[in-house]
């Protein structure tokens, strides 16, 4: 039964052979714009998340301050849920840092490691979810006795939240419209093959073929055209990634830009909506055509 | 009386109100030959497409083999329409297809072997005079070789009941003779034969059944 099957959608791949090659390219472009701008979508907003790290909340000691209560200073703060990192710098890499600020060296000179106060360097594990409380933490932070002052870039991270709000809308009203238009065309797509083939359906139900008969090798085909779909759109994101990656590379100093592909789990996603699609366009529209 | 068709009172209507068939009733014995006719729009074309459940009556019940075909699941067509065999005006030819793929289809939709349905389709292609000329595209045929291979297809898998419309529309008289007397053959064999036409020459003189049709109404029931 099952090599009856085969055969028989072999035969009808060979026999519009053209007509399924286009409707596969078809689906296979549709896809690949839609990926594309889910994955320009999960790497804007590992880039703003990226970025939003960077900029830290710094707590200065105050001088004199001895290393046995910095490092209960940090384990305190590392029981803060929030925390991600507490990174202690020394009045040395304090001035190390300074030195590397100000080209002229001179502005420095005689300024002695001591005078300046070292410091905590405080990331979080979601930057964005804690902006609105950061003042309250700023403030209890500020509280303990060796703590000289408190400061982050709040009109910073402010004005990224906005951006990464701004694409986030921006993106999902894209991926929105891209998702019902690729729907529709891979729909479209199947719907028209089918259309072209409605007469020999048509036909073969009224020699007395059951639906399983007929739409066996449709769905068959459906299934293959939908794997190879994906498979193509995803040989073409890979390429596209690993020329951004690469065309991407140093463009920000300072900042190593990671682009994310997609993993496993999604590959099984996107492939399975697309199988799903394609069988499920394909079942309906040779349904249409059978007359019983 | 053995009858393996009857058709009780039927009409259908058209949207919006085109009557194609009028309270039309008849049997059908097993065994039996039997012709339709009538002018072009009296309702023959539509009655056969009422018989192999193409389409369903508006009013009224056929029965095959006892079995009512309203009744019928849209499951159960396809095995009905495997014990009808049906000759269409139009031929319903698979046209990229060959001579021996389209009559193999018949054949195939029971699953039976290769080497079954290639000994059958050669038969039955012979019977039709289309030997030798099976490997050739069904849009390379002419409109004659073409009404062949829809008969050869029709009867191939041995029915119950054929029905044929217009069988003989695009033949020539020598041809018309030998389908006639294909048809004959199977009749004689025990197949029941419903033949729809408008060309009196192929009934008269031969003794058998003729219902009349004219503007869906049976003349003669």
């Amino acid at each position: 039964m099952i090599k009856n099957l085969i055969r028989r959608t072999w035969r009808e791949l060979t026999s519009a052979s053209p007509l399924y090659l286009m409707s596969t390219l078809t689906i296979t472009l549709s896809l690949t714009i839609f990926s594309f701008f889910v994955l320009l979508y999960v790497n804007l907003e590992d880039f703003t998340n990226h970025l939003a790290r960077e900029l830290v909340l710094n707590v200065y000691l105050r001088p004199g301050t001895d290393l046995k209560e910095c490092q209960n200073l940090v384990k305190e703060l590392e029981k803060l849920p929030e925390v991600a990192k507490v990174s202690y710098i020394n009045s040395q890499k304090v001035l190390k840092d300074l030195q590397k600020l100000f080209e002229d060296q001179d502005l420095l000179a005689g300024v002695s490691p001591d005078f300046l106060p070292p410091l905590l360097e405080v990331s979080f594990k979601r930057p964005f979810s804690v902006l609105y409380a950061l003042p309250r933490m700023a403030e209890e932070i500020k509280r303990d006795p060796h703590v000289f002052k408190v400061q982050y870039a709040k009109s910073w991270l402010e004005r990224l939240a906005g951006l990464k709000r701004f694409l986030e809308i921006l993106s999902l009203t894209g991926l929105g419209l891209l998702g019902g238009a690729t729907l529709f065309i891979a729909a479209a797509t199947v719907r028209l093959v089918l259309l072209q083939r409605q007469e020999e359906l048509e036909i073969l139900s009224l020699v007395g073929a059951t639906a399983g008969f007929i739409q066996g090798p449709v769905l068959l085909l459906a299934f293959i055209q939908a794997l190879l779909a994906t498979g193509g759109s995803l040989l073409i994101l890979w390429v596209i990634h690993l020329y951004l990656t690469q065309a991407l590379e140093g463009i920000f100093p300072g900042i190593t830009v990671q682009i994310s592909f997609f993993g496993p789990k999604e590959i099984l996603i996107l492939a399975g909506g697309v199988v799903l699609l394609c069988l499920n366009g394909s079942y309906w529209a040779s349904r249409r055509f059978l007359r019983y | 009386m053995d009858y393996i068709l009857r058709v009780e009172r039927v009409t259908k209507i058209y949207e919006p109100n085109i009557k194609a068939l009028d309270e039309v009733s008849f049997a059908v014995e097993k065994g039996e030959l039997l012709f339709i006719t009538g002018p072009s729009g009296a309702g023959k074309s539509t009655l056969l497409k009422l018989l192999f459940r193409a389409e369903k009556p508006t009013t009224g019940e056929i029965y095959f083999q006892d079995k009512a075909l309203s009744q019928l699941s849209r499951r159960e067509v396809p095995f009905l329409r495997r014990r009808m065999g049906v000759v269409f005006q139009d031929f319903k030819l698979l046209e990229s297809r060959t001579v021996f793929e389209n009559v193999a289809l018949a054949l195939e939709i029971l699953g039976l072997s290769t080497g079954e349905i290639k000994k059958r389709v050669l038969d039955i292609l012979e019977a039709v005079g289309l030997s030798g000329r099976e490997r050739q595209l069904a849009k390379e045929l002419s409109g004659g070789e073409k009404q062949r291979v829809a008969l050869a297809r029709a009867v191939v898998n041995k029915p119950k009941l054929l029905l044929a419309d217009e069988p003989t529309g695009n033949l020539d008289a020598k041809r018309t003779e030998e389908v006639m007397n294909l048809f004959e053959d199977l009749v004689a064999q025990g197949t029941t034969v419903i033949l729809a036409t408008h060309d009196q020459a192929l009934f008269v003189d031969r003794h058998q059944r003729v219902l009349v049709l004219d503007q869906g109404r049976l003349l003669n029931p």
